[in-house]
């Protein structure tokens, strides 16, 4: 899902900037107060951990696959902040020093798979846990946490040719409009990369309540 | 020159090429950028062209294919946006080769430690999947089942967690032993 280096005008990457940094001061401080004094080793490794899920390719039923990004899994057992700013972490890291996803395009990426998809998956898991079975809940969060990031990321990419053209009025950016990336990117999502971090999320939950009881990290909410 | 201020350029020549429209000014780039490259020229160039590959063409050869399709002109398109891609990947790749990425994002102690921790971790957990994929390949003999694949990938992933769960407080524990308090 990560949008790569010009494909998106500075008229949407600047904007979208300026509304990331408070989100990440603020999710920063509360992911440090959030997990105490061993935060430093912790947060790395929860950023690790992130990076690891993305490179684990899942089948889903259909003959395809594709990857997970690890939101709802995090955002469940550490809440939404820590996740958001792992997760951004973990994209910072894979645009400055793999090239992959782009520094100038880090704070929509960062929007869209940080922060909506960690609260996404953290309050669909709130409102349904204990309500519904549990495998169902846990598939749910995953599944609506990389929807709606998937929202975000086809609302950015579908407005280019709006807003970036050249002088004869031809897109210049990313070229097709909402009617195509609305379809194309969430109906992607809702059918195959949702489905992967749904079962991601149900499978990785169902082996973390079989260890949790040997090392239960502080700031774990499970 | 400090790391800070070279990051600071980076991002001022970062948004100046997203800005640019046509591919003149940014084959100028691009010649300025092969320059400044040096003898390294030819794996930036490699890697940069890896990474537009991957998405880039993707896009802008389908659209190309539309515009074909309707009897437009789709080489400047194709041609500009695909540069522009390169030009900035390429810059990000010349820089963290030449910049102390960690000394030029330093803006925050606090900070500057979590990603040089992070990035050691992720190279170490990089490493250990890729041990792990060797190891599970070189034991399985016969084709799994969806079923067995589901129960190893929850398995892999959790224990990946656990794993790095267990080593943050390893690390913590090493970092206070050797007198370290952020």
């Amino acid at each position: 899902m990560h949008i790569p280096d010009g494909f998106i005008s500075p008229s949407t990457y600047i904007p979208a900037t300026v509304a990331a940094i408070p989100l990440l001061i603020v999710a920063w401080k509360k992911t440090k107060e959030a997990i105490n004094d061993e935060s430093y080793a912790f947060l790395s490794s929860l950023t690790a951990f992130s990076f690891v899920i993305m490179m684990f390719n899942i089948p889903i039923p259909g003959g395809t696959s594709g990857h997970a990004i690890g939101a709802a899994i995090l955002a469940i057992l550490f809440g939404p902040w820590v996740a958001a700013f792992c997760l951004s972490l973990t994209l910072f890291i894979q645009a400055l020093i793999f090239g992959d996803g782009g520094l100038s395009v880090f704070a929509i990426n960062s929007l869209a798979m940080g922060f909506v998809a960690s609260f996404s998956a953290f309050y669909v898991h709130k409102l349904l846990h204990n309500r519904v079975n549990n495998n169902l809940v846990l598939f749910l969060a995953g599944w609506s946490g990389i929807v709606a990031a998937s929202v975000v990321v086809a609302v950015a990419l579908g407005i280019q040719p709006l807003l970036g053209v050249d002088a004869l009025g031809h897109p210049i950016y990313f070229p097709f409009g909402l009617n195509v990336t609305l379809p194309a990117v969430v109906g992607s999502h809702l059918l195959v990369f949702g489905v992967v971090e749904g079962f991601a999320t149900m499978l990785v939950m169902g082996f973390v309540e079989k260890i949790k009881n040997q090392s239960t990290p502080k700031g774990a909410t499970v | 020159m400090p790391a800070k201020i070279y990051f600071l350029l980076y991002i001022g020549a970062l948004i100046a090429i997203s800005t640019l429209k046509s591919y003149e000014p940014l084959l100028i780039v691009l010649a300025l950028l092969l320059l400044m490259s040096g003898k390294s020229v030819l794996s930036i160039a490699r890697r940069s062209f890896i990474l537009v590959a991957l998405f880039s063409l993707f896009i802008t050869l389908s659209y190309s294919f539309t515009l074909y399709l309707r009897d437009e002109s789709f080489w400047h398109y194709f041609v500009t946006v695909n540069l522009r891609s390169f030009d900035m990947i390429f810059l990000t790749l010349l820089f963290t080769s030449r910049v102390n990425i960690y000394e030029a994002v330093a803006f925050s102690k606090d900070l500057s430690f979590l990603l040089v921790l992070s990035v050691s971790k992720i190279m170490n957990m990089q490493r250990s999947f890729a041990d792990y994929t060797d190891a599970l390949k070189s034991r399985t003999l016969r084709k799994p089942t969806r079923y067995q694949i589901y129960e190893y990938l929850g398995s892999a992933i959790a224990g990946f967690l656990d794993k790095n769960i267990r080593e943050g407080k390893e690390n913590f524990e090493a970092m206070k032993s050797r007198g370290f308090h952020v």
